[in-house]
């Protein structure tokens, strides 16, 4: 029976290791021979056999010796758990390919294939690349409790998907949640409804600046709102004041318009307002999704937010 | 004299991993000395003897001289050209097997425990319809029957006759043997491997016609074997192996053999292996062969002693130590040698022989799997027999 065991577990590591083929090929052989009522002739299972109980027997006789004479029955019951073993790893790959975890599509328990849960089966508790202000103060209590009337959104008004989206334009994780989300409203389009909701993060340099800078351009030109939102998230510079006008004149914005705003403070409450709703609704670091108020925090790929829909 | 084990076994580096080897008759393991010395050929002098005229060459072909002429004195031939470098011990049979010129029908002698290098060649000139192989049985006892030997003399052309059995250590009693066969116009040859690196062979003495030995089982290097001959004996040999070397001169259709010993080492040479060979002769010189030969047979009385006390064990040969030189070939009950000699590697790092050690004819003669064989060389301890000893019994539970 060790040559059975032999011949997957080598086999498996022969894949990564040729030194571990050979033993499979032997352990091959050694089964062939076996189930053609043959005796193996490669020796290998007298190989294994003194080598595992040779190697207790140094370090302790009695477990040695007790092994050495059962060990065709310890064979049959690792064989049996190998098989075992086998199968649930199967029926795991299986479900983790269908529906992103591996213990299955309703299932919020560890899955070891996504250990940390980057496709985002099982548990909106688990948590992905996030920002967050040193003080803040994790939760999964997440609830979305704020307004997303006249908030810019893309996508169908009516739409049986809302995912609304926390984000800061300083915060990385959010920058690299944006093309992801991109590229699920070029594949939904008025399948869904994605609103956006500021939550600048006090440590972060020139994100409430740019929160305000972007609600001045939905409040005054919305049609531009989206291509300036992007810029944000596009551009390699670090954030200033200068380069908040500077993207801003790469658009189609009235820059008259967009600095009279700007230099009035016209959209702080506004900004004030997304960020206070997203405190209520426990936002702790961004970004965060809510998707049909499921909470999900941290940055989501393309895939993920798919499976999520 | 005695020897200084310590400083015999700081010698060979590998003795300071806590290791016990006890297959010395497979393979030695090979002094610092012996390793420098084929170093030295690689690094100093690589060029090819008896060829090239520049300074490398010259000192290849300077060494490979003094080398022959260190073999020829360790087995006291006459002159150096009597000894061929060959890959091996069956290289060097296979060398007379397909060179000796037999008649149709001419008898070949061997016993019934040959290793395969003394068997099989002769087994295919049977088969060729060249010669006929007679077999002289052994007795109960393992040690040859020379009733059956005298009874079975006549007619044979040539007696191939191992010296020291690797399966026992039975030692033949290869002078009375020469004696007999010489007196029957037989030739003798012997299969050397297993004497030449324990004990003092003195070809004179012994008035063998042709001998043949392995570098490996002496401390030499792997891939180096030697063939002596009667020089009158040689030169009516057929050629075996030519091409480079082997000839003085050749045109389309023809050559001109070259002289002993060249014309029957074709190719070019081994010559680290045939330097290291000598240093490895200079060591066992310097070590002497009567203290080695005493140091193995107290290894053996040991092990012997310690063996027979456990019960089931069945030694092969005759129990006295003395019978079987270095070597303890013995069964363990019905048990799988090949699982005594695992459990003695994994449990203990004792290495140590198992199967039918290239003897299977005698095995599946005698209907056995085989045997375990511990086989020791001068460097060896009597508290690794002990260590052994101890292994051994606690495997013993393992089968109780």
């Amino acid at each position: 029976m060790i040559c059975v065991i032999a011949l997957v577990v080598f086999g498996i590591l022969g894949i990564f290791s040729a030194r571990y083929r050979i033993i499979a090929k032997e352990a091959l052989d050694c089964v062939f021979r076996r189930v053609t009522f043959r005796k193996c002739t490669t020796g290998l299972d007298k190989r294994l056999k003194a080598q595992i109980t040779g190697k207790l027997m140094a370090k302790h006789h009695g477990t040695g010796r007790f092994i050495y004479k059962n060990f065709e029955i310890i064979s049959w019951f690792f064989l049996l758990l190998l098989f075992t073993s086998l199968f649930f790893t199967a029926q795991g790959a299986y479900l983790f390919a269908k529906y992103g975890n591996c213990n299955g599509p309703d299932s919020t328990k560890f899955c070891i294939f996504d250990p940390l849960n980057t496709f985002g089966g099982g548990s909106e508790e688990e948590v992905g690349a996030v920002c967050m202000p040193p003080d803040a103060q994790t939760t999964t209590e997440l609830s979305f409790k704020g307004s997303i009337e006249n908030r810019p959104f893309l996508g169908s008004d009516d739409a049986k998907t809302t995912i609304v989206e926390f984000g800061c334009f300083s915060c990385p994780n959010t920058k690299d949640a944006a093309p992801e989300v991109k590229k699920l409203l070029d594949e939904y389009g008025d399948e869904i409804k994605f609103v956006y909701l500021d939550f600048p993060l006090a440590n972060h340099d020139y994100a409430r600046e740019a929160a305000i800078a972007a609600a001045c351009v939905w409040k005054d030109q919305p049609e531009n709102y989206w291509d300036y939102h992007f810029k944000l998230f596009e551009t390699d510079a670090e954030l200033s004041e200068e380069l908040l006008v500077s993207l801003a004149s790469r658009t189609n914005i009235q820059m008259n318009t967009f600095l009279k705003c700007l230099s009035r403070n016209e959209t702080t409450d506004l900004v004030d307002e997304d960020y206070q709703a997203g405190i209520k609704s426990g936002v702790y670091g961004t970004p965060t999704f809510f998707i049909n108020e499921e909470p999900y925090v941290g940055v989501k790929t393309f895939k993920e937010l798919k499976k999520l829909i | 004299m005695g020897i200084n084990l310590k400083k015999i076994r700081a010698d060979f580096p590998i003795l300071k991993k806590k290791l016990i080897y006890f297959d010395n008759a497979c393979m030695t393991l090979r002094p610092k000395q012996v390793v420098e010395a084929t170093n030295e050929y690689y690094y100093e002098f690589p060029g090819c003897a008896g060829r090239s005229m520049h300074k490398i060459a010259a000192k290849v072909t300077e060494e490979v001289l003094k080398s022959r002429k260190i073999v020829q004195k360790f087995i006291s031939a006459k002159k150096p050209e009597e000894i061929i470098f060959t890959r091996n011990t069956t290289e060097a049979i296979n060398l007379i097997a397909n060179s000796f010129k037999f008649k149709k029908g001419s008898k070949v002698l061997i016993s019934d425990k040959e290793h395969n290098s003394n068997l099989i060649p002769w087994q295919v000139l049977e088969k060729k319809g060249v010669i006929k192989l007679v077999i002289v049985n052994s007795k109960s006892d393992n040690t040859l029957d020379m009733d059956d030997f005298e009874k079975k003399i006549k007619g044979v052309t040539l007696v191939s006759i191992v010296h020291t059995s690797n399966m026992d250590g039975v030692t033949n009693p290869v002078k009375e043997i020469i004696k007999l066969a010489h007196k029957n116009n037989s030739l003798v040859m012997l299969d050397a491997a297993q004497s030449i690196p324990h004990k003092e062979v003195n070809v004179k003495k012994l008035d063998v016609d042709f001998l043949a030995f392995s570098g490996h089982k002496m401390l030499g290097p792997s891939g180096m074997g030697v063939l002596y001959g009667k020089k009158s004996l040689l030169e009516k040999l057929d050629t075996f192996m030519v091409g480079g070397e082997t000839v003085i001169d050749s045109n389309y259709h023809n050559h001109k053999l070259e002289k002993l010993p060249e014309r029957f080492e074709a190719g070019l040479q081994n010559y680290a292996g045939i330097i290291g060979l000598a240093e490895a002769i200079k060591y066992l010189k310097k070590v002497g062969m009567k203290n080695i030969e005493t140091q193995e047979l107290i290894l053996n009385k040991a092990l012997t002693e310690g063996l027979s006390q456990i019960e089931g064990v069945k030694i092969l040969g005759p129990l006295d130590p003395k019978q079987r030189a270095g070597i303890v070939s013995f069964n363990y009950k019905n048990v799988d040698p090949h699982q005594i000699a695992l459990l003695m590697d994994n449990s203990a790092n004792i290495m140590m022989r198992s199967g039918a050690h290239c003897v299977h004819s005698w095995f599946n003669a005698h209907k056995s799997k085989g045997s375990a064989r511990a086989s020791f060389y001068f460097y060896n301890t009597l508290e690794e027999v002990d260590a052994f000893i101890n292994a051994f019994k606690k495997i013993v539970k393992f089968f109780k």
